[in-house]
Order: C-alpha cells, then sequence, then structure tokens
C-alpha cells in the first residue's frame, strides 16, 4: 500500500493505516507487516476485509 | 532473495519491541528513513528487523515513543567479522581460497576435441598446442578465433572450427573437409591401357572393347580395351572403357648394406619414470635416468575423467631406452638377415596392391658391402584409364605440321 502515513494500529486480526485523508482497515488473520518504509506498506496474510473511513 | 543478500552482506538485527505505543514507533522510524521488515505481533510485544547500521540511530526514537527494545538476533557478514576478528588465519585463509579460485579460473584446464575423423586426437592437440591453445594456458592471452583460423590455414583437413570456452573448460569442435570428387571426368571417353609390362590373365571389361587375348604379352601404355565403339553400320561411338586387367608381373630390387655399420645400439633394460601432472605442474613420482647420452623415450599419458570431462590430472609413464654407439661388423647370414626383413618391408609399402605369387632373394657381397637381390613374380590389376585423344600420340599427332 502506497501514500501511507503511518500505522495507527497493528495486531494479527487488523491493521489500521493513516492515508492521507482516510484510514484503511485491514481485517484477517496472521496479519504481518512485511516491510514498513516512509510511504509505503506491505502487509502479508490471510485478508478477509478491507475498510475505508473518511 | 537480491534483497535477503544485501541485507545478510550489511548486516541486520531481529529485536523485540515492547511498551506503550509500538505502533508509534514503527510510524517515527519509517518517517526517518528507517526501513523495517517482518513487523510481527505476539500478544502485548512486537518483533521487526533492521539493518544493523540503521539500529544504532534509533535508541532516541525508541525513548520518545516509550518503548523498550531488545535484541534476539543479529546476522550477516559484519557479525561474522566481528566474531572471527581475532581469527586471521580464518580472513586470509578465505581470501586466499578466493584468490586461489579467481587465479585458477585465468586458464584453461581441460579441452575436449569432438569431429575428430582422420586426423588423430594428439595430432589435433599439437597443432592447438602450436598455436597457443593447451591445457595450462592463460586464457586472457587467448583470441580463440585466431586459433581456429589459424589451426585451418595449417591443416587443410579442417574444413571448420570453433573453439568454445566455459569456465577453465575448453570445448573444441570441427568437421573435417573431404575432397568432392570430380564429376565431370566420370562423363569423358576413355581408353583402358596397361599401366605395366606383363603377361594378361584375364580381361574384366565392364565398358569398351577388349583388344587383347588372355595369355597375351602387354607393354607398358599398351591399349587393352578401347573406347572407340563401332556400330553394325560403320558409326563410331565413343565410350567410357573400364575394365581390369589382371596380368602376372614381375619386380626386381636390389637392396644394400655396409659390411662394417656404425650404429646406434641398446644398452641394457628400458628405465621406468613415473609422474604426476596436476594443473600443468609436473610432479615426478619415480626418478631415474638411463645412463646413457642418448636415450629414446616412450611416453604413456592417462587423463582422468570425470562426467566426460578430461579433468587436468594426468599420469604420465616414460619408458626410456638408453643407446650407445657401436661399430657392427656383418657377416653373410647376418646380413642376409637384415636385408630379407629390408625386402621385406620394401614388399608390404611398395607392392602393396600387388599378390606376391613367388619371391627370390640372392646375397652377394660387393667390396663393402652386401648387395641383395629380390626378384617378386605378382598378379596385379594394371589397368589405367586413359582420356581419349589426350595422350602421347595424340598430342603428337595434333602438333604435327600440315604439310
Amino acid at each position: 500500500m502506497e501514500g501511507c502515513r503511518g500505522v495507527l494500529e497493528y495486531s494479527p486480526q487488523s491493521v489500521r493505516v493513516n492515508a492521507s485523508g482516510m484510514i484503511v482497515s485491514f481485517s484477517g488473520r496472521g496479519l504481518d507487516l512485511r516491510c514498513i518504509s516512509e510511504s509505503a506498506l506491505i502487509i502479508a496474510g490471510y485478508i478477509t476485509g478491507v475498510e475505508f473511513t473518511v | 532473495m537480491i534483497l535477503d543478500v544485501i541485507r545478510y552482506m550489511r548486516g541486520y538485527v531481529e529485536f523485540n519491541i515492547s511498551g506503550r505505543f509500538p505502533e508509534r514507533f514503527l510510524n517515527i522510524t519509517s518517517r526517518n528513513g528507517i526501513h523495517l521488515w517482518n513487523v510481527q505481533r505476539s500478544s502485548d510485544n512486537f518483533s521487526a528487523a533492521m539493518l544493523m547500521s540503521d539500529y544504532k540511530r534509533i535508541r532516541s526514537i525508541a525513548r520518545s515513543a516509550a518503548v523498550r527494545l531488545r535484541i534476539t538476533k543479529k546476522r550477516g557478514i559484519p557479525v561474522t567479522a566481528h566474531k572471527y576478528r581475532d581469527r586471521v588465519g580464518i580472513v586470509i585463509g578465505a581470501f586466499m581460497f578466493l584468490l586461489t579460485v579467481f587465479i585458477m579460473s585465468q586458464f584453461i584446464w581441460s579441452i575436449d576435441i569432438t569431429g575428430l575423423d582422420s586426423i588423430s586426437e594428439s595430432e589435433m592437440r599439437s597443432m592447438l598446442a602450436e598455436h597457443g591453445m593447451y591445457v595450462g594456458a592463460f586464457k586472457p592471452m587467448l583470441d580463440y578465433g585466431s586459433v581456429s583460423r589459424a589451426v585451418m590455414l595449417d591443416n587443410s583437413k579442417v574444413g571448420w572450427m570453433a573453439i568454445n570456452v566455459t569456465g577453465s573448460y575448453a570445448s573444441v569442435e570441427l568437421k573435417e573437409e573431404y575432397p568432392t570428387p570430380d564429376i565431370s571426368d566420370m562423363k569423358e571417353p576413355t581408353n583402358v591401357k596397361a599401366r605395366r609390362d606383363g603377361t594378361i590373365i584375364r580381361v574384366e571389361a565392364g565398358e569398351g572393347k577388349t583388344l587383347l587375348k588372355n595369355g597375351s604379352g602387354v607393354v607398358e601404355g599398351q591399349l587393352v580395351v578401347s573406347g572407340v565403339m563401332e556400330d553394325q553400320m560403320g558409326g563410331v561411338r565413343l565410350v567410357r572403357a573400364n575394365a581390369s586387367i589382371i596380368a602376372a608381373t614381375s619386380y626386381h630390387t636390389e637392396i644394400s648394406v655396409a659390411r662394417e655399420a656404425r650404429v646406434m645400439s641398446p644398452v641394457g633394460d628400458p628405465v621406468k619414470r613415473d609422474s604426476v601432472s596436476l594443473f600443468g605442474l609436473r610432479l615426478p613420482l619415480i626418478y631415474s635416468a638411463a645412463d646413457s647420452p642418448y636415450a629414446l623415450t616412450d611416453t604413456y599419458t592417462d587423463s582422468l575423467l570425470v562426467l566426460d570431462t578430461t579433468l587436468p590430472i594426468y599420469k604420465i609413464r616414460e619408458s626410456v631406452q638408453g643407446f650407445e654407439n657401436a661399430y657392427r661388423t656383418l657377416d653373410n647370414n647376418s646380413a642376409k638377415e637384415l636385408l630379407t626383413k629390408q625386402a621385406q618391408l620394401y614388399e608390404v609399402f611398395s607392392l602393396s596392391g600387388c599378390e606376391v605369387t613367388s619371391r627370390s632373394y640372392k646375397l652377394k657381397p660387393s667390396g663393402d658391402e652386401y648387395i641383395l637381390s629380390a626378384d617378386y613374380e605378382c598378379v596385379e590389376d594394371i589397368a589405367v584409364q586413359i582420356p581419349i585423344g589426350v595422350d602421347d600420340n595424340t598430342i603428337r599427332l595434333r602438333e604435327k605440321p600440315k604439310e
């Protein structure tokens, strides 16, 4: 995921990411943050849902 | 994969993050341009990995995010180098190993040749060696195209050659050239003549008109089967006469040998010498020398073959026979024995196309030498095809001025 501004919450079941103007929530099982850089994020695991909150 | 290699070369740490705001810690590190990977959460703890050089910069970030860091694992070349920093021998050994591999890879260690038919492998290897392509040759000094061109120029039998080098292994592929028969000759009308004096036993004519009967004597150059065919109407047709003229022929030769001569005579038993060649370096296993200023050496080389690849390891066995100068005086018996052997060689090489039906040898001393007169009675094919109109007689007639 590109353009992220920070990880708000991280657990193996959910990841919430600040993405300039909205919050993107990933839900699933065994979620890992494979790599974190300044503006990009790689989430690995079994993703069951993605939710956008404006 | 590449990323993993880079990380390993630069060194990285795996660590645990515990505290109140681990997510904040992640965000601040990423904002500072520090890459994190393998971020995982187990119960209250986070674990992550980062480059060793970055880890030294994040202590202040950890304090501001109110988290505690604890290294669980260190990996990479800097860690290994630090671990063995006092063991200089290992470092030097590793360096020497890499240097040896690098230097050894600059040489040709194995040459395989494919496509040989009439040219022997040893002949081709010696030709390649003359132009710098041999086991142990320095690769950067070799121009494979020039070598193959030079070999093709030197040996007309080589029609095409390519040298492919993979690492230290050279594969030489070649195709031999065969002379193409002159097809136009096959249509030219010919006579069949005798190439030698003799008595005709039989004439096996395929095409043409036989002019002589069995039992007739024939001299060299005499027409036996004519290629000029006449039909019943008196017309003339030229054909390519083809025949075998089986005739009884005789040969005479004289071979001489000096009564007294200086010869090289073998001294003692041959001396064996074994050695091993490793990467072009020859190491003697048994060193011995023939006790003579003159010696003849027979060399046998066994190469080590693994998975159809010749390794640069050879076992070399030499048999050295010493010789000395000796004066030899021949008597009748020994002269006859020696000259008879030479006559037998003459028979094998000079009368190879004949069936020798009888032979007689006569030895006579003449001054300071012995002379062996050898007479042979043979049966052979004396036919030779001569194109009609271009033999000596026809040319002579053509050149005769008109009156």
